[in-house]
């Protein structure tokens, strides 16, 4: 059974039994050491503070690096954004803060989210905890180690294709993804606007339901987030669980389907139904999202050249073409300029029908395909990522496409918008993999019942957990 | 190369790479032109679906709110410029012509 030490810290905090300046204080000078052998943060705040009341009181929080804080460098990992600091607080920060959580840095990420592996990083690439000789997966990889090595700590993690269940799976932490919408993205910086969602790494699902009503809510600074339905965490039995024939048939490392089918088995030993379906539209959502992404991507960078935000061009005697070529050659990396092209491809006179408009209509179908499971299940489950955290070594030999291809468990809930939890599911050679489940759309009770359900089965592995007693 | 029905040659890569403002060397060229021809062929997939449809722009229903048309505060003009190239208050850049 797996518990929360965060919701224990918090009491004896507001209780005055631990002093959350000083543990604070200890616990960064730890961290010092261990993000210098791991590298999980893009940067740490020299003199956190939290407050000694309030439902969060001192609890140390880190933001992705694409979640702006007021006055505090934020570059989404892209060298594009060197010397930006934003003039405000995104809505998720003020809220944590108000709240008397302790922000303690920005975590190391993918350029704007791009990866898989968090290997492509303008700042350091985060290594994994269990192993250092491995990835943290992506795109949120430096918020799953900080999360899989600190007891008192939640993250405020971001997904777009699957950027907080992926390296919540490798790292060993819970994740969690709300529906879109549910949480303001209001300074967050965008990697694809109808795809982007805010959520919460922890290592309970405790630690999560506690968080998640408090970053949740309608915010007039981002309209997508206005019509949702009022969050309620009340615990329901969930009844029965539904697993995709063609998500199950794709994962070919044996191990992963061995582990998943010993979970599903002590699911029905809890009295839940496990039921196979069909969905067959799953087979198309990899190059839906991948043209999706990658369009809206190339819209939202189009405004990094040099001027107004990060990097200042230095040739003001250029033509403004020239000038703007100059610094996005120079400042973005490999895989951005990769995603840009893709998406500026997809959307090119001639070929826009062709690739845009089609994804958006398989989008459809694919939302479409979940609502009909939906009428019968309570939730859909599949492992989250189809193979253990691979070694650094081997990542470099991946071609993008067998990369991209590697998201197909979990593109298919974020294309759809639809809330999705991964939590540790076993260990296979002492790495960690995860089980996924998905609900219906403003549906996370669901997921904290599962996740609670879940819990009482499991014990979790922490590689260590940091904190800061003396 | 054939994708998705679509001829993908280097001419395309460079057309592409001139609307996205990024200079890339004949090494980047052949590269991004193989990883093309490789991304888009196992897209290709998509063309199979059967999906005549309403596009989904968003994945959830957006409904215009309105809130009333009153000032408030929000970011000082001064805090926002004062991050930027400026000259009088202007932001710079880059020569038009």
């Amino acid at each position: 059974m797996t518990g929360s030490d965060v919701l224990d810290y918090i009491t004896a905090v507001r209780a005055g039994e631990i002093n959350q300046t000083d543990y604070l204080e200890r616990l960064m000078k730890k961290l010092h050491d261990e993000n210098y052998r791991l590298g999980m943060f893009s940067k740490m705040h020299e003199k956190p503070k939290g407050k000694s009341d309030g439902p969060l009181a001192g609890l140390p929080f880190s933001v992705k690096d694409n979640i702006c804080v007021k006055g505090f460098p934020i570059r989404a990992g892209s060298r594009i954004l060197i010397g930006y600091t934003p003039p405000f607080d995104s809505t998720v920060v003020e809220q944590m803060i108000r709240a008397g959580a302790a922000f303690i840095g920005s975590t190391n990420m993918d350029e704007f989210g791009f990866g898989t592996f968090c290997t492509n990083c303008g700042f350091g690439v985060p290594k994994n905890p269990f192993d250092e000789s491995r990835s943290c997966g992506g795109s949120s990889g430096g918020a799953a180690a900080a999360t899989a090595i600190m007891k008192h700590h939640v993250a405020l993690a971001e997904s777009t294709g699957g950027s907080i269940s992926c390296p919540a799976t490798f790292c060993g932490v819970v994740g969690l993804t709300p529906t879109y919408g549910r949480v303001s993205r209001y300074g967050l910086i965008d990697y694809a606007n109808s795809l982007d969602k805010i959520g919460l790494m922890a290592r309970s699902i405790d630690d999560i339901a506690l968080v998640l009503p408090i970053i949740s809510g309608p915010d007039a600074r981002d309209s997508t987030s206005m019509t949702q339905e009022p969050l309620s965490l009340e615990n329901g039995k969930i009844k029965n669980i539904a697993v995709p024939v063609e998500l199950m048939s794709a994962i070919s490392d044996y191990r992963i389907p061995s582990i998943f089918r010993k979970a599903l088995d002590e699911l029905k030993e809890s009295g839940i139904e496990i039921a196979e379906v069909e969905m067959p539209m799953m087979k198309f959502s990899i190059p839906a999202y991948y043209i999706l992404a990658c369009a809206e991507a190339s819209t939202n960078l189009a405004k990094y050249c040099g001027m107004r935000y990060g990097k200042e061009g230095t040739h003001m005697e250029r033509r403004y073409n020239s000038f703007f070529t100059e610094v996005r050659t120079e400042a973005f990396g490999e895989e951005a300029k990769r995603r840009i092209l893709l998406g500026t491809f997809a959307r090119m006179a001639g070929y826009r029908d062709k690739y845009y408009m089609k994804a958006l209509m398989v989008r459809r179908k694919i939302i479409d395909e979940f609502e009909r499971v939906f009428r019968d299940y309570d939730l859909i489950a599949s492992p989250t990522m189809p193979l253990v955290s691979p070694e650094f070594e081997k990542i470099q030999e991946m071609s993008p496409a067998s990369v991209y291809a590697l998201d197909f468990l979990t593109v298919p809930p974020n294309l759809a918008g639809l809330p999705h939890l991964s939590m540790p599911m076993g260990y296979v050679d002492g790495l960690p993999t995860g089980i996924h489940f998905i609900a219906p759309h403003w549906e996370e009770r669901r997921l904290i019942s599962i996740g609670r359900n879940w819990e009482q089965q499991m014990e979790y592995r922490f590689p260590m957990s940091l904190e800061g007693t003396p | 190369m054939e994708s998705l029905g679509i001829q993908i040659d280097r001419e395309t890569i460079e057309r592409v790479a001139r609307l996205s403002r990024i200079r890339l060397t004949s090494e980047q060229e052949e590269q991004l032109l193989r990883d093309f021809q490789e991304i888009l062929t196992a897209f290709s997939s998509i063309d199979e679906a059967e999906a005549d449809c309403e596009p989904a722009f968003h994945p959830i229903e957006i409904r215009n709110i309105l809130r009333e048309d009153e000032p408030h505060a929000t970011i000082p003009p001064d805090e926002i410029l004062e991050r930027m190239k400026t000259l009088q208050r202007f932001i710079r850049g880059p020569r038009m012509q």
